[in-house]
């Protein structure tokens, strides 16, 4: 017998997941992509972070993957993640990193379940390229995402940046992906801070309208 | 961990480093200690040192290990000892000053021989002392004290404190809990109880709720109150090994990776963790 117990919720605040899915590939070197996203990622915890709702609200998860995936911050409130510096090096497995982020969401809203109301979670993929090496189960992962998408478990956005396949996206995603407009990933973290804080606050049970996300995507 | 009988409780204590800690190569800056008496009476205290403070890792070794100590004299003093004797608050305030004042004095002590300043011996302190259904309680600063009731309820024991900020709070080392009175919190139960945590600031967030939004004034509440999902399993997992017999040592080596990434909350603490988990 080992000594295991539950996570206590910190407040019981309705609660928003947003899990990221980082591609930190050797390829995100280039136009130093893994930096700025990196900032990007850090300037959103910190807006949400500073507002004083969606802070207790606001769950975040980050999975990064190259040669293997890790889920390097567990679902936390922004205040308490502790989120690692990215390094891009290897190739692309990507499909495991998904498929990680879709169990993170399902045990999370186990977690959820009896203790706090929730929101549908969201998992959001950020990729310059597609899955490497060959072999990887995307019939599986597309199956899970078109499975989570219409049972409503979760909303899945796929954002491509530079070389990214958006063909691949598009045969992966539910929602059409977007690409993204450069490096303006401090642009689309403001944006889907901008759009978090609207999800998370707007009352229980009614649909929320998030901003366009003109000021970052490719046209 | 002291331990002269064996034991008439079930317990586990320990401490593990934050991340923050572990990321710079820092030692832990917590430290906690158990006495069972052969009295029995049982002491438990905990110290959480101030993370910028270069040495508390020293005073909250030497705070826990004073306090435990001095109660565990007067454990097994004639008065206390004594049939008709009962600690009430009055003398248990009274002690607690004292024995408070002791433990600063020590660490002054430690500060001259290291040719440092006090401030960077900051520590705070929690210290309980119980026998039969008698539970007193002593702290200076933040930390948490949760205690399970004979139905199997759990409530907390303090009110830790809070400073003006968020992250700030009262150390033993300062002189203002000697001139105010309210920064020395302690109280006298005698109502059955049947396990008691006493824990540091670094694992409140997982067993804890303790921060909720305010519909006024503040931004946020903090309503103190422990975990059931939390405690419960923790507790009747302690009560289960120890009627099984597992060594003690065994227990603590579980604890110990149970504090160090036991659940998502406790695998990303940023802050150092200590728990002592007693179940009578």
């Amino acid at each position: 017998m080992e000594f295991k117990t539950q996570d206590t919720n910190e407040n019981y605040e309705e609660k928003t997941l947003c899990v990221f899915v980082l591609d930190c590939s050797g390829s995100m070197i280039r136009a130093d992509r893994i930096g700025k996203m990196e900032a990007g990622l850090r300037e959103f915890m910190k807006e949400i972070g500073d507002d004083t709702a969606t802070s207790q609200c606001l769950e975040i998860a980050v999975i990064t993957y190259s040669a293997e995936f890790q889920l390097v911050v567990q679902p936390t409130l922004v205040e308490r993640a502790n989120l690692p510096k990215l390094v891009a090096d290897g190739p692309t497995l990507m499909i495991p990193a998904i498929d990680e982020a879709i169990r993170v969401v399902e045990e999370r809203k186990k977690y959820y379940r009896g203790m706090v109301p929730y929101r549908r979670p969201f998992i959001i993929l950020l990729t310059d390229g597609e899955p490497y090496p060959e072999g990887q189960d995307f019939a599986g992962v597309k199956s899970r995402i078109q499975e989570g998408e219409s049972g409503a478990h979760f909303t899945f956005w796929a954002i491509g940046v530079g070389e990214a396949n958006m063909a691949f996206l598009t045969g992966l995603s539910v929602r059409p992906p977007r690409k993204l407009e450069g490096t303006k990933f401090m642009q689309f973290f403001e944006w889907l801070g901008n759009s978090m804080k609207i999800v998370s606050q707007a009352p229980s049970g009614s649909k929320a309208k998030i901003p366009s996300p003109d000021d970052w995507i490719e046209c | 961990m002291k331990k002269k009988i064996s034991s008439p409780i079930a317990y586990c204590s320990g401490s593990s480093a934050g991340l923050h800690h572990t990321a710079e190569g820092k030692t832990c800056q917590d430290a906690s200690m158990v006495g069972i008496e052969a009295s029995g009476w049982v002491i438990a205290a905990v110290a959480d040192g101030a993370g910028s403070s270069q040495h508390s890792h020293l005073s909250s070794q030497l705070a826990v290990k004073t306090i435990v100590d001095r109660i565990a004299k007067l454990a097994a003093s004639d008065r206390w000892n004594a049939p008709h004797f009962r600690l009430e608050d009055k003398f248990w305030r009274e002690t607690s000053i004292s024995l408070f004042k002791v433990v600063r004095e020590e660490i002054i002590r430690l500060a001259k021989e290291e040719k440092a300043d006090i401030e960077d011996f900051n520590t705070t302190l929690i210290v309980a002392c119980m026998k039969g259904n008698v539970l007193a309680i002593a702290h200076v600063g933040d930390g948490r004290v949760a205690v399970r009731d004979q139905a199997g309820n759990w409530a907390a024991g303090i009110s830790p404190f809070r400073g003006r900020y968020s992250n700030e709070t009262v150390f033993v080392t300062m002189e203002d809990w000697l001139s105010n009175p309210s920064m020395l919190e302690t109280s006298v139960t005698n109502k059955e109880f049947t396990g008691l945590a006493l824990l540091t600031d670094g694992v409140e967030h997982a067993a804890f709720i303790c921060k909720i939004l305010s519909s006024e004034g503040a931004p946020f509440d903090d309503p103190n109150i422990p975990s059931k999902e939390f405690w419960e399993p923790l507790h009747q997992q302690l009560v289960s090994m120890y009627r099984k017999g597992e060594p003690h040592k065994s227990i603590q080596a579980k604890w110990s990776q149970f504090l160090k990434r036991g659940t998502p909350n406790l695998a990303s603490a940023i802050d150092d963790k200590t728990i002592i988990l007693i179940a009578k």
